[in-house]
């Protein structure tokens, strides 16, 4: 799948905020509101973002760099939201 | 109550000070059966709770599968030697996972006996804490019978390390 950067961001994950259940039940549900596909990067790991078990097993930790990308109708705002929901996770 | 031999499952739950399950909007029932899978289901609750899928455990009885209002059987019964846990996906069905073994048996007799009318009811073939967590979250966000399945079954080429 090509990519242009326009689609693909990266982002930090909050200090002390690991992508642990709660987070990550909170992303896939926000992820599953868009019609694209929405990848995330961490490490050598990546996930689709509509994937609890997928997000769980990137195993991302808080302050660790997270990439984001989405492809679809809908790239730049899922890119948005997802960008967004991970820097604000509490 | 009859208990298998080996039947001494037991879990405790080590939640960090403050910690508070907040509830995200989804919604599931493990459906269980018999006395070996409680902890099991228990375990899946409570990893669903915190991913903010509202869970509950659910006794399910041969025939007992809910009717497409939702309604379970009333009364828990033992069915020794049963494992399954199942995912309810209020009116649309339910996706049950079974443990290896006899419990496939038991499950596949459960649901020979047949659904109530309209509801939609499969085996998934997938690990039973992970392929449960996949296929709740999954249903929670909206998804059919067939995603559902397919959520749960991924769990299979999902490597955890």
């Amino acid at each position: 799948m090509s990519e242009s950067s326009n689609n693909r961001r990266a982002v930090r994950l909050p200090e002390g905020v690991d992508l642990h259940a709660r987070p990550a039940g909170a992303l896939v549900r926000a992820a599953a509101a868009f019609q694209a596909t929405i990848t995330l990067s961490a490490g050598e790991k990546c996930a689709d973002a509509k994937s609890i078990l997928q997000v769980l097993a990137l195993g991302a930790t808080g302050g660790s760099e997270v990439a984001v990308a989405a492809d679809g109708s809908d790239a730049s705002e899922a890119l948005e939201a997802i960008s967004g929901l991970l820097t604000t996770l509490s | 109550m009859y208990w298998l031999p080996w039947c001494t499952a037991a879990w405790f739950v080590s939640r960090r000070a403050g910690f508070v399950v907040e509830p995200g909007g989804g919604r599931a029932a493990l459906i269980t059966a018999g006395t070996s899978d409680l902890p099991v289901a228990d375990e899946a609750r409570m990893l669903l709770e915190a991913t903010g899928v509202e869970a509950r455990l659910v006794f399910v009885v041969p025939n007992g599968i809910p009717d497409e209002a939702g309604r379970f059987a009333r009364e828990p019964r033992e069915v020794p030697g049963v494992l399954f846990v199942g995912v309810h996906l209020e009116s649309k069905g339910v996706v049950v996972l079974a443990d290896i073994g006899s419990a496939i048996l038991s499950v596949r007799a459960v649901l020979n006996d047949g659904m109530a009318d309209g509801v939609t009811a499969v085996l998934a073939d997938a690990p039973l804490v992970e392929g449960a967590i996949a296929a709740a979250v999954t249903a929670s966000i909206g998804g059919d019978v067939e995603a559902v399945r397919a959520a749960a079954e991924e769990a299979w080429n999902v490597r955890k390390l």
